[in-house]
C-alpha cells in the first residue's frame, strides 16, 4: 500500500513544472533562451534606438570634450511640431436627465391656485384657520402632518398662532397676493382667529420666506424686531440641507421668537386688547400710538426691574439681619476633668506660618513637647 | 481629646497624661496657678492698629450674640521661648479671667486663638463644653483658610477668617444638634418610653432580635 503511493507521488512530480526542470536541464535551457529573445526583440521594437559610439566620440570623452550625461542636464529640446491627442475619456451617461427649464410664464402662480391657499376648508371650524396651506401637495403626507402637528403644537400653547403658507423653490406669486396685503384682503380669515403670523415659506429657498404680523402686534412690536425673527429663523433653516427638515428648523426658531413676542405684548398690558376682538381695518397704526406704546413699555419694564432690584436689596439685608440675629444654643455635656483642669482641655490644632511656599497641612505642628519641659 | 504636650489621645477623665504624666500643674509652674485678667482681645504684641481693635472687637461681640452660651477669644504674644503654643492656649483658658465677659458665660464655653507673632505659629484650644462640637480638625480648617493672611502679617483678616469660619462650624454643629435633640423627643413622645431608643437599638441587633424572637 505504502509502496504503491509513494510510486504515484513520484509520477506526480515528474510531471509537474519543478520536476520539469530538475528531470531535463537541457530542454529547459532552450525554451528560456528562445523566450528571453522573443521578449527582447518586442521590446526593441517599442524603444527608440540607443545611440552607438564612435571612436571619435570615445577621443572627445577622453580629451573632455564631451561630458557624459551632459544632454539629461541640459535645455530639452521640444519638438515645436508635435502634438499632442487628448486621451479619450469614457463619460457614463447621465442617469437623471437635467430639469427642464422652465419659462419665466410657468413659475408665476396663477390667480386660481393662489385662490386656493385662502379658500377656507369646509372641515374647518368657524373663526378657526388652517395653519398649513399645502395645496400644491409640495409636501408628502408625512411631512404635512408632522408640519401640521406642530403648528397646532404652537397654537395651543402661544397666543400667536403661525399661518404657513408652502410654496416651491421658484415659484413666483402675483402681485396681488403680495403678503403685505394678505390681511388687508383676506381680513375675514383671520377676524376671530387673533393675533396671527403669516408666513410664505418657498420648500428648497428658505431665504425666500416672508413673514407678516398681523396688525395688533405690529402696533407694539416694531419693525426691525420682525425682521431679525425673520432673519434668525432664515439662519436656521440654513443649517439643514434637506427640504422638510429646513422648514421644521425655520418653524422651531419662529415659535422660539414668537414667545419671547408675546412677553414683550404681555409686558406692554395689551393682551387684554389682543385677546378682544380688533377691527382687521385698522391696518395702519398711527406712529403717535407706537411711540406711546414704546415708551409705556419701556416705563413699565423699568418699574419691574427697579421694584425686583429693591426687593432682591431688601432680601439680601433682611437675610443678613436674620443670620446676625440668629442664636445658636449647644446641649449641655457630662463635665469630664481631664490633667485636672477647671475649664478647658480640647486642645486644637496648631499651625506655624514660617514658609510661604508649604502648605498648612506641612506646617501642621503635631509633635511632642516635651524637651521644653523636661528642664523645668 | 488630646494631650497638649506629647498630643497623644488621651481618655476622659484621666486626670494626667497616660503617655507624659502632664498635668496643669505643669503648666502651672511655668506661666502661674493664679488667675490672669485679660479681655477678649489682648493684643499683647501690639500688633493690631486702633482701628483694627475696634472692628475685630466688634467680631468678637457679635460671635457672643449669635452663641449666648460661649465667647471667642483672642490673644496676640510673642513668646521667646516657647515652643508649645499649645500648652500655653490650655493654660490661659483654665486661668484666664475674662474682663468683658458675662458670667454666665464660664471659660468652659471659650474657645481661645493663641498667636505667638515672633514665633509664627497659631493655635485653638476650647473649653469643655464644646468637646463634642468643635474637633481638631475644624480648628486646622479655620487656621488653614486664615494661613495666607497669617503668613503677610494681616492680623486682623486673619482673625476674621477664623472667626467666621469657627462659627460656620458651630452654627452648623448646633443646627445638628437641635435636630437630633427633637428627633430623640419625639422618639421618645411615640413609645412612651425613655429608654426606648435604647430598647430600639438593643432589638434591632441580629442577636437581640432572635431573642426576641425565640
Amino acid at each position: 500500500m505504502r509502496l504503491g503511493f509513494c510510486l504515484c507521488l513520484f509520477a506526480l512530480v515528474v510531471q509537474s513544472p519543478l520536476g520539469a526542470q530538475s528531470a531535463g536541464p537541457s530542454d529547459g535551457a532552450k525554451t528560456d533562451s528562445g523566450q528571453a529573445e522573443v521578449s527582447r526583440e518586442k521590446l526593441s521594437s517599442r524603444l527608440p534606438e540607443l545611440p552607438v559610439w564612435s571612436p571619435s566620440d570615445y577621443e572627445g570623452v577622453k580629451k573632455g570634450e564631451i561630458v557624459a550625461g551632459e544632454n539629461f542636464f541640459g535645455q530639452v529640446t521640444v519638438d515645436p511640431e508635435a502634438t499632442i491627442e487628448p486621451p479619450v475619456v469614457d463619460l457614463p451617461e447621465d442617469v437623471e436627465p437635467l430639469p427642464e427649464q422652465l419659462d419665466e410664464n410657468e413659475l408665476v402662480l396663477s390667480s386660481e391656485q393662489m385662490a386656493a391657499y385662502f379658500r377656507s376648508a369646509p372641515e374647518e371650524p368657524p373663526g378657526e384657520v388652517a395653519l398649513l396651506k399645502d395645496p400644491q401637495d409640495l409636501l408628502s403626507q408625512q411631512e404635512f402632518r408632522d408640519c401640521a402637528s406642530f403648528l397646532s403644537y404652537h397654537s395651543n400653547e402661544s397666543e400667536i398662532d403661525i399661518v404657513l403658507y408652502l410654496f416651491d423653490e421658484r415659484q413666483e406669486l402675483p402681485e396681488e397676493y403680495n403678503i403685505d396685503k394678505v390681511h388687508q384682503v383676506y381680513g375675514e380669515l383671520f377676524k376671530d382667529s387673533g393675533p396671527v403670523v403669516s408666513v410664505y415659506f418657498h420648500l428648497g429657498a428658505p431665504n425666500r420666506a416672508q413673514l407678516m404680523m398681523s396688525p395688533e402686534i405690529r402696533a407694539v412690536i416694531p419693525q426691525d424686531e420682525q425682521e431679525r425673527a425673520l432673519r434668525a429663523s432664515i439662519v436656521e433653516a440654513f443649517e439643514k440641507t434637506d427640504e422638510a427638515l429646513q422648514l421644521d428648523s425655520f418653524l422651531g426658531e419662529l415659535s422660539t421668537r414668537l414667545y419671547w413676542i408675546e412677553r414683550e405684548l404681555e409686558i406692554a398690558g395689551l393682551q387684554e386688547k389682543i385677546a378682544g376682538a380688533q377691527p382687521v381695518e385698522n391696518f395702519d397704526v398711527p406712529e403717535s400710538s407706537r411711540e406711546a406704546g414704546s415708551f409705556w413699555i419701556a416705563a413699565r419694564a423699568g418699574l419691574v426691574l427697579l421694584v425686583g432690584l429693591g426687593g432682591l436689596i431688601v432680601g439680601v439685608f433682611a437675610w443678613r439681619w436674620s443670620l446676625r440675629q440668629r442664636k445658636y444654643y449647644f446641649p449641655e455635656v457630662d463635665d469630664e476633668r481631664v490633667f485636672g483642669a477647671p475649664h478647658a482641655a480640647g486642645a486644637g490644632a496648631v499651625v506655624t506660618f514660617v514658609d510661604p511656599h508649604l502648605p498648612p497641612s506641612r506646617q501642621r505642628h503635631q509633635e511632642a513637647e516635651l524637651e521644653r519641659w523636661s528642664d523645668l | 481629646m488630646k494631650c497638649p504636650r506629647c498630643v497623644q489621645r488621651v481618655h476622659s477623665r484621666a486626670r494626667e497624661c497616660p503617655h507624659c504624666a502632664f498635668s496643669i500643674t505643669d503648666v502651672d509652674r511655668v506661666f502661674g496657678q493664679d488667675d490672669v485678667r485679660l479681655r477678649t482681645l489682648t493684643d499683647a504684641a501690639g500688633v493690631l492698629r486702633r482701628k483694627e481693635r475696634i472692628a475685630l472687637r466688634g467680631r468678637l461681640d457679635q460671635f457672643q450674640q449669635n452663641f449666648p452660651q460661649l465667647f471667642f477669644g483672642i490673644y496676640f504674644g510673642s513668646f521667646k521661648e516657647t515652643p508649645s503654643l499649645r500648652q500655653f492656649g490650655f493654660w490661659l483658658l483654665n486661668r484666664g479671667a475674662f474682663e468683658d465677659v458675662d458670667v454666665s458665660r464660664p471659660n468652659e464655653g471659650g474657645i481661645l486663638l493663641s498667636v505667638d507673632v515672633g514665633g509664627k505659629s497659631a493655635g485653638i484650644t476650647s473649653g469643655y463644653a464644646l468637646g463634642p462640637f468643635l474637633s481638631e480638625d475644624a480648628t486646622f480648617g479655620a487656621l488653614s483658610g486664615a494661613h495666607p493672611y497669617f503668613l503677610e502679617g494681616q492680623w486682623l483678616r486673619a482673625s476674621e477668617s477664623v472667626l467666621s469660619r469657627v462659627t460656620k462650624v458651630l452654627a452648623k454643629q448646633s443646627r445638628r444638634a437641635e435636630r437630633e435633640a427633637n428627633e430623640l423627643r419625639s422618639h421618645r413622645e411615640n413609645t412612651g418610653s425613655s429608654d426606648g431608643g435604647l430598647r430600639g437599638l438593643r432589638e434591632r441587633h441580629k442577636g437581640g432580635r432572635k431573642k426576641s424572637e425565640a
